[in-house]
């Protein structure tokens, strides 16, 4: 199969762009160009961000023109789009009327969603044990209730066994395991991003 | 004087917030068509938020003004961002797309090459260095404490991180006739870490629930507020 | 009506014919008549005669050779002066008429070929001497062969005149039968023209064996003559026990090569092998293949696979198939169950609200995370820059809102100089929130306008770990403008700030692990002598505390959510949002753990339930 020239000048561009910003991690010479590179990228990121937003807009307005059962959620989303742009671009997004949006808006309606989520999850928590029953299991429920003893305060009763328990067990047991996990995030990191650096993966396109 | 002054902006702002909880609340019973329209108008209002501050504090600051600024040679400095950040608007065409291939590259190359220093330096180097120093008994001696306890504490965090990172080890050499699977000291090695990473999980779990819990708590003040300032207006 | 089937073109034909209608070969063979056979091969048949006719067990029916068509006396001069007995073969060939020949010149009588079964069957062959066909008068076919079978002089000299004209039929005859196997090679070599001339065709018809040299009974195995000699030798037959009786083939389907059952009663007519009883016959009836055997369509299966075939067979044809979801109602058990669970939480958290009563008793000791991060805000001076990255979602602004607001407070009291940074979208936004918050919670003042700058907005850094990066080794290039897109490196405080290690304090608020790391990875590794301190959400503490608790510390303070805020607010003594939550937050904590422990003991005993009675093993 013959491979298109133009992915060579891809993975060039890639290769030296990141080549550059590594050795600039370690080499203080190439501290300058390494900013220079580093600030291109984060207007061109900031670009792709407006682009993803054009094409949120951009698929439900053709969902709106079309004859689609959610039309009328994205029509919504359409005019909440507009009447934002409204609101903040002639004073700004920290204007007085962009603020009452967002604390009367956003707030409310994420805060809401991640409180639901608490009695799902105790509810989650409680069914634990008709899914899956081994060792790990009871260990995790253990752990849970620990935690909250560990945080809870009744009158008349000490629980300070329970907080020195839950401490013990934040920084010995808790660190040993995260630890576990942040290195190898860390090695996994490595790993792909060397991928990209030597052409093995291309998420820019072929 | 503005509805700020009078007061107004507040009560309306309230009753928004207020139907808009209880709408996010009916998810309870289940997906009804207020929760849906409540998703729509949050990622709609959302957008615009990022377009506006992405406008406002990154494109116009450095990549308009600095064009519009500038003459000579610095005029054609300047103007290579916006060069390239017009090859990327072609992504939105699936014809022109490969003309933002490159800058993509660039992109990439760079987000990976700070991906790589940042994990080498920041997490992998102090996160090797804190475990061994552990067993620094002058570190220890130093900070008053119990050698013997900190000595236990360490043992048990090595163990923890060793068998931690061995839980996720899954390479397996293939043996002819025989069936796949680690060896089992490797196994046993893992199961250990696999109880370390299960007492983690059950102390972020809690923690998931004590910030929904805030927000709830959050909500449902707002909510009382809101119907205590009804009652006290009548 | 029997059918005879004709063994050269095997059409069939009616069982009186003598000739196939369709390609006239022979059906009923010549009869060969013993007294004109040699007693042994060359011999002249005038010479055998004499010993023939007085054999007794010859029958006078039967014979002497006889032979189709006639033969030239120039013809038979030819034949070696030993074979006398040949032209006078072929003298009694010329007295016969053959009905069946082509008609010759003369119209003379011509020799008529008879049937030589009788003969054979009344046993007059006696020996596998050569075999010829016999042909008889057709107005003389069952008369009596006439007993002169010596052909006179004067019966040469009555057909010599018609001995070319009867050769026909001789030639005739030749090209119709099939050679039949000489005995000796030396006689048929002599005697070629006799062996062509005696050539016979095999019968299909039954043939008797009465007339069978002793000899030849003798070597006769068959079934009957095997139990008339066990009853000779006086031996009973063997009776066979029932079982291996039963293993006999019973036969559900006919052999298609099976010897015909009759079979043991033929007796072979010509060739070698003649006279013998029991000889394979080279016949069409096994040439013919026989109707094949119907075998039953039907499997035999037993009832198990058959059930288990019915099973594989259904869900075979399923597959594919779209299955009608089953409608759930609209109230389940599950749905009952949960707005129990809802019920009750949100009972327990507004109960403290509507009682009106505080709840005096916090968590008493504030964790050394919270304890160094309260000394660390305390030693910052009056307009000291301090850097604060507000990196959490709106959602988690009831938990964080109270954290960031307690620290805040802090630092105002500190009048310390806050710029805000983020790497979310919102987050600028999310400063300018808190900012306010804490004005109303702490009674301060803090705001930015053209006449008073207590603070700044620097808005938003895109591009993830790189933004941070690049915000960190050169904050100016990074964020040349506020949220507003004003000038923000003007002011007297932020021209003395030129990296990140000019700030007095870097804040990091945010509930994101991923966020929280990169700005440990990017900015810390460039902190030298700034502090680091973490205002996270408390299901991120466990992803922090390794950094906290590292040698040397990366991280140098953490206040962990709402408790953490309660806590840090109780250290310096002020009282703030957190405080305002705390009975509701401890009833909510107190419920989940009841519900954990009420639900999830009454469904472990359950499931006990159901793995003692050996319902469920385990799983879903």
């Amino acid at each position: 199969m013959k491979s298109n020239p133009f992915v060579y000048l891809l993975v060039a561009i890639a290769i030296a762009s990141g080549a550059t910003v590594l050795v600039g991690y370690f080499f203080p010479s190439l501290a300058e160009i390494k900013g220079e590179m580093l600030d291109w990228a984060v207007i061109f990121t900031a670009v792709l961000l407006l682009i993803g937003v054009v094409s949120l807009v951009r698929t439900h307005w053709r969902k709106t023109m079309q004859d689609h059962n959610d039309r009328v959620y994205s029509l919504v989303l359409i005019i909440s789009f507009i009447l934002t742009l409204l609101v903040t671009v002639p004073s700004g997004p920290t204007s007085k009327w962009s603020m009452w949006l967002y604390n009367n808006l956003i707030i409310p309606i994420e805060s809401s969603l991640l409180g639901i989520l608490a009695v799902f999850l105790i509810y989650a928590c409680a069914r634990l044990f008709n899914q899956r029953m081994s060792i790990y299991t009871l260990v995790f429920i253990g752990t849970v209730l620990l935690a909250m003893l560990g945080w809870v305060t009744i009158p008349g009763v000490e629980l300070e066994g329970f907080k020195d328990f839950r401490d013990w067990l934040l920084s010995v047991w808790a660190v040993a395991g995260v630890r576990g996990i942040l290195l190898g995030v860390g090695l996994g990191t490595v790993a792909t991003g060397l991928r990209v650096l030597i052409g093995a993966d291309r998420p820019y396109g072929s | 004087m503005s509805l700020f002054d009078l007061g107004v902006a507040d009560f309306i702002g309230g009753l928004l917030g207020f139907t808009l909880t209880l709408a996010v609340f009916s998810h309870f019973i289940g997906d009804n068509v207020a929760f849906r329209l409540v998703l729509h108008i949050f990622i709609g209002v959302s957008a615009g938020y990022i377009a506006v501050v992405v406008a406002n504090n990154i494109l116009w600051p450095k990549l308009l003004r600095p064009v519009l600024e500038a003459d000579g040679w610095e005029l054609l400095w300047a103007g290579l961002p916006l060069f390239f950040s017009l090859l990327l608007f072609a992504r939105l065409f699936p014809r022109y797309s490969i003309l933002g291939s490159p800058v993509l590259a660039f992109i990439v190359g760079v987000g990976a090459a700070a991906a790589i220093g940042g994990a080498v330096i920041g997490v992998i180097f102090p996160q090797a260095r804190a475990t061994i120093n552990l067993f620094d008994l002058d570190a220890i001696r130093q900070n008053q404490e119990n050698v013997n306890l900190a000595l236990v504490n360490g043992s048990i965090i090595l163990l923890g991180t060793i068998s931690s990172l061995a839980y996720f080890h899954f390479g397996v050499r293939k043996q002819a006739g025989a069936k796949t699977q680690r060896p089992d000291w490797m196994e046993w090695l893992a199961q250990v870490g696999q109880g370390f990473i299960v007492i983690a999980f059950g102390l972020i779990f809690a923690g998931i629930y004590a910030a929904a819990l805030a927000a709830l708590i959050e909500r449902l003040s707002s909510i009382t507020r809101f119907i205590y300032s009804l009652i006290a207006g009548f | 009506m029997e059918i005879v089937s004709c063994p050269f073109c095997g059409k069939e034909n009616p069982p009186e014919s003598e000739t196939c209608q369709y390609c006239q070969a022979r059906l009923i063979p010549l009869k060969i008549n013993p007294a004109s056979q040699p007693d042994s091969i060359g011999q002249p048949p005038e010479e055998e005669s004499p010993a023939k006719s007085n054999k007794d067990q010859v029958p006078e029916s039967q014979d002497g050779l006889q032979a189709a068509g006639e033969m030239n006396r120039s013809e038979a001069a030819p034949v070696s002066d030993a074979s006398d007995w040949l032209s006078g073969f072929r003298n009694q060939i010329n007295t016969q008429d053959l009905s069946s020949q082509p008609v010759a010149q003369d119209d003379g009588p011509r020799p008529e070929i008879r049937d030589i079964h009788p003969d054979i069957e009344s046993g007059t062959m006696q020996n596998d001497s050569i075999r010829s066909l016999l042909f008889t008068d057709a107005g003389q076919k069952e008369e009596q062969p006439p007993e002169n079978s010596v052909i006179g002089p004067q019966d040469v000299e009555r057909t010599g005149d018609t001995a070319a004209d009867d050769l026909a039929w001789l030639r005739e005859l030749q090209s119709q039968y099939q050679q039949v196997e000489s005995l000796s090679s030396a006689g048929s070599k002599k005697d070629e023209d006799w062996s062509a001339a005696n050539e016979l065709s095999q019968d299909s018809q039954k043939r008797e064996d009465d007339v069978v040299p002793s000899w030849v009974d003798e070597i006769y195995a068959g079934p009957r003559d095997e139990k008339e000699a066990e009853s000779d030798l006086g031996l009973s037959p063997a009776e066979l026990p029932a079982w291996l009786d039963a293993t006999r083939h019973s036969g559900t389907h006919q052999d298609i090569f099976s010897i015909p059952s009759d079979y043991g009663g033929q007796v072979e007519i010509a060739g070698p092998l003649a006279g013998l009883p029991g000889i394979l016959p080279a016949e069409p009836e096994i040439a013919l293949g026989r109707k094949a055997a119907a075998y039953p369509a039907q499997l035999q299966v037993t009832e198990t696979n058959r059930v288990q075939a019915e099973i594989f067979d259904q869900v075979l044809q399923s597959e594919g198939q779209n299955q009608p979801i089953p409608d759930r109602g609209l109230v389940t058990s599950q749905k009952v169950m949960r707005m129990a669970f809802a019920i009750i939480i949100i009972f327990a958290i507004l109960v403290p609200v509507f009682s009106l009563q505080t709840l005096e008793r916090y968590p008493p000791i504030a964790p050394v995370a919270v304890l160094t991060a309260s000394q660390i805000i305390s030693s910052i001076g009056n307009e000291s820059p301090v850097l604060v990255a507000v990196e959490y979602e709106p959602g988690f602004s009831g938990e964080l809102d109270a954290a960031l607001a307690a620290v805040l407070d802090h630092l105002m009291i500190q009048e310390a100089f806050l710029v805000f940074i983020s790497s979310n979208p919102t987050g600028p936004l999310q400063a300018e929130h808190i900012v306010t918050v804490s004005n109303q919670v702490g009674s301060h003042q803090y705001v930015n306008t053209e006449g008073q700058i207590e603070y700044i907005n620097l808005g938003f850094i895109p591009g993830g770990p790189a933004g941070l990066r690049n915000f960190a080794e050169n904050p100016r290039l990074s964020n040349p403008s506020d949220i507003s897109g004003e000038p923000a490196w003007q002011n007297p405080v932020m021209m003395t700030v030129d990296d990140i290690n000019d700030f007095s304090l870097v804040i990091v608020a945010s509930e994101n692990q991923d966020k929280s790391r990169a700005w440990i990875e990017q900015a810390g590794t460039l902190l030298a002598n700034t502090p680091l301190i973490y205002i996270v959400s408390a299901q991120s503490e466990p992803l922090i505390r390794p950094f906290f608790d590292a040698t040397p510390r990366q991280v140098q303070g953490i206040v962990s959510g709402v408790i953490g805020s309660v806590q840090y607010g109780t250290t310096i003594g002020r009282q703030g949002i957190a405080q305002l939550y705390w009975p509701s937050f401890n009833s909510g904590l107190l419920a989940a753990a009841i519900l954990i422990v009420i639900g999830g003991g009454a469904n472990a005993l359950l499931v006990l339930n159901a793995i003692k009675n050996g319902r469920k093993k385990g799983g879903n």
